[in-house]
């Protein structure tokens, strides 16, 4: 598989992040060569191999159902890039 | 003429109504300060560990137990990725592989039958936050408040063949979903919300026709418009020769229409993966087992029941159990004063005005059982009379107050004092001179007016048996 300039910008596009022309050239190249290296699994014999989903062997790992965390949003919103009043302020999107 | 039928399946979106949300402890709350319940977990900072919270897996599987469907023994929950702001990590955590519990089925009534609906499977997933759009300033607010609260999503198998039996299915689940105690199901603020997978296809075809899904719809009223304005485009388009796309549409409700939203081409590609964060799930037989003890009664069961029990009929039955706060208060009162007949018809007639009158839900009536119990017993002794018992019985439903306290500070009890009576008849026959002749000329309506004013000047509280038997006996000598 290889990242062509077509699927980065689908990705680019997804995730609603614009480059510069530069930047895409370096990104394209790095890219790529993270999916080489992950190419590597595929001379591997794996036919036998379960997927892993976890790395542990826990199960039924729950919280009790209380709300205690009254103060923990306070200013939260003022971490991000844009704020106002007390909303998180993004690009706007006019459609559902 | 070719004749189609309209085939459709439901997947409906259910807030539970636990403390505290699915992966963190914010609390759930509905309208508080846009962003004041969320935190770390809930705003999708990186690094921070979502925990499950238990009571939300008890929720859907009894849930699931309910709709009778298999609990799975092992399930995972599943990263479903998308980028939008509502979804501050650019995942939702729900579930695809390994669902709560799958291949149930729920009876419901239509018309004159009961029809049987499957129900494919049922799971777990965190709600988004809520986006609102500044045009104006040309930009999107973010609150955060909704991030995280529990959803269990409920999708039914395509059995559903018109806009009445959608209608008699949504209405039964919110019934037992209220019953479970598990939502409060208030459709117009979102908490619980369907979306619609419709197709038609000729009478007689056995093959499903191309679907399209109608997103997040909020009332009953739109859903059912939704429903027979889209099976009747989607007809009109098989019928003058075209073909329907795969495609996902918004119903404008004000434009009676749907609109296209995307095209299955251009829908996202979610790369589900099983959610490394989140531990499996093992449900034990004996955890089942536990929760089965906690279903209740639900309306069916109790509808048959009231008629066995106590005499009353389907339909009284069938009104006084459609929430389990009135089948509660009819049970528990009958059961102290012994009286069904009475409390049935309190809670039918005057029960359901005050609601209507004042627009709440049945899980807001102050009234409890004793205090409806007393009312009843009460009247029933002759210590205030029906038109005062009215009075207190709105009071005591809407407010808590109680009924022998409310009686006694405001002077209601009823007065059979004979001879005071006498007096006060005495004086209305005095003044109404031209009642008294019209009755002594048949004229039968002129008595009420008579057995009015006594009752007016006594402020209500005369026995009005008693009032009856001695304007009669003036009259008639
Ligand atoms: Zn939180």
């Amino acid at each position: 598989m290889k990242i062509s300039k077509e699927s980065f910008h689908n990705i680019a596009d997804m995730v609603k992040l614009s480059f510069k022309e530069e930047e895409k050239l370096k990104l394209i190249k790095d890219l790529n060569h993270t999916v080489e290296f992950i190419e590597t699994m595929n001379d591997m014999n794996t036919d036998s191999q379960e997927p892993m989903s976890y790395i542990h062997n826990l199960k039924n790992v729950f919280r009790e159902d209380v709300a205690s965390n009254a103060k923990a949003g306070q200013g939260l919103h003022e971490n991000a890039p844009e704020s106002m009043s007390d909303y998180y302020v993004v690009p706007p999107i006019f459609h559902d | 003429m070719k004749r189609y039928e309209t085939v459709i399946g439901l997947e409906v979106h259910v807030e539970l109504s636990t403390a505290s949300k699915i992966f963190c402890a914010c609390s759930t709350k509905f309208g508080e300060k846009p962003n004041s319940n969320s935190c770390p977990i809930c705003i999708g900072m990186p690094g921070a560990m979502p925990i499950l919270n238990k009571k939300v897996v008890e929720y859907a599987i009894l849930v699931g137990l309910a709709l009778n469907c298999t609990i799975s023994k092992k399930s995972i929950l599943d990263r479903k990725n998308y980028f939008y702001p509502d979804l501050p990590k650019a995942y939702q955590i729900s579930q695809l592989y390994f669902p709560i519990a799958r291949n149930g089925r729920i009876t419901i009534d239509t018309d004159d039958k009961s029809k049987s609906i499957g129900i494919h499977e049922l799971h777990i997933e965190e709600d988004a936050g809520k986006l609102i759009h500044d045009s104006d300033k040309n930009m999107t607010l973010v609150d955060y408040n909704r991030s995280g609260v529990p959803l269990i999503e409920i999708v039914s198998e395509p059995d559903m063949r018109s806009a009445e039996e959608v209608k008699s299915y949504l209405e039964k689940l919110r019934t037992m979903l209220r019953y479970l105690g598990v939502s409060d199901c208030k459709m117009q603020e979102g908490s619980m919300r369907v979306d619609i997978n419709l197709s038609v296809r000729e009478v007689g075809d056995t093959r499903l026709g191309t679907r399209t899904e109608i997103k997040n719809m909020n009332s009953l009223k739109a859903i059912s418009r939704a429903i027979e304005g889209e099976s009747k485009r989607q007809i009109d388009i098989l019928q003058s020769g075209g073909l329907i796309d795969q495609e996902t549409r918004r119903w404008d409700d004000n434009e009676n229409e749907s609109v296209r939203m995307r095209l299955k081409e251009e829908a996202d590609d979610y790369r589900y993966f099983p959610e490394p964060d989140i531990a499996p799930l093992e449900i034990s037989d004996e955890w089942i087992h536990e929760l089965m003890a906690l279903l209740p009664e639900f309306q069916d069961e109790k509808i048959l029941r009231y008629q066995k029990d106590y005499g009353i009929s389907e339909y009284e039955a069938g009104v006084l159990t459609s929430s389990k706060e009135i089948a509660n208060l009819f049970e528990r009162a009958t059961r102290l004063c012994n009286l069904p007949k009475e409390v049935s018809n309190w809670l039918m007639v005057e029960g359901m005005r005050i609601l209507k009158d004042n627009y709440i839900d049945p899980w807001d009536i102050c009234l409890t059982p004793e205090r409806l119990s007393t009312l009843i017993l009460m009247i029933e002794e002759g210590r205030i009379n029906r038109i005062k018992g009215k009075e207190v019985f709105e009071k005591s439903f809407l407010e808590d107050v109680d009924p022998e306290d409310y009686v006694k500070k405001h002077g209601l009890e009823m007065i059979s004092d004979d001879k005071m009576l006498r007096k006060v008849v005495v004086k209305v026959l005095e003044d109404n001179p031209q009642s008294v002749s019209d009755y002594k000329n048949g004229k039968t309506k002129a008595f009420d007016n008579l057995v009015g004013q006594t009752m007016k000047s006594m402020k209500g509280k005369a026995d009005p048996a008693l009032v009856n038997t001695i304007l009669k006996e003036m009259l008639e000598n």
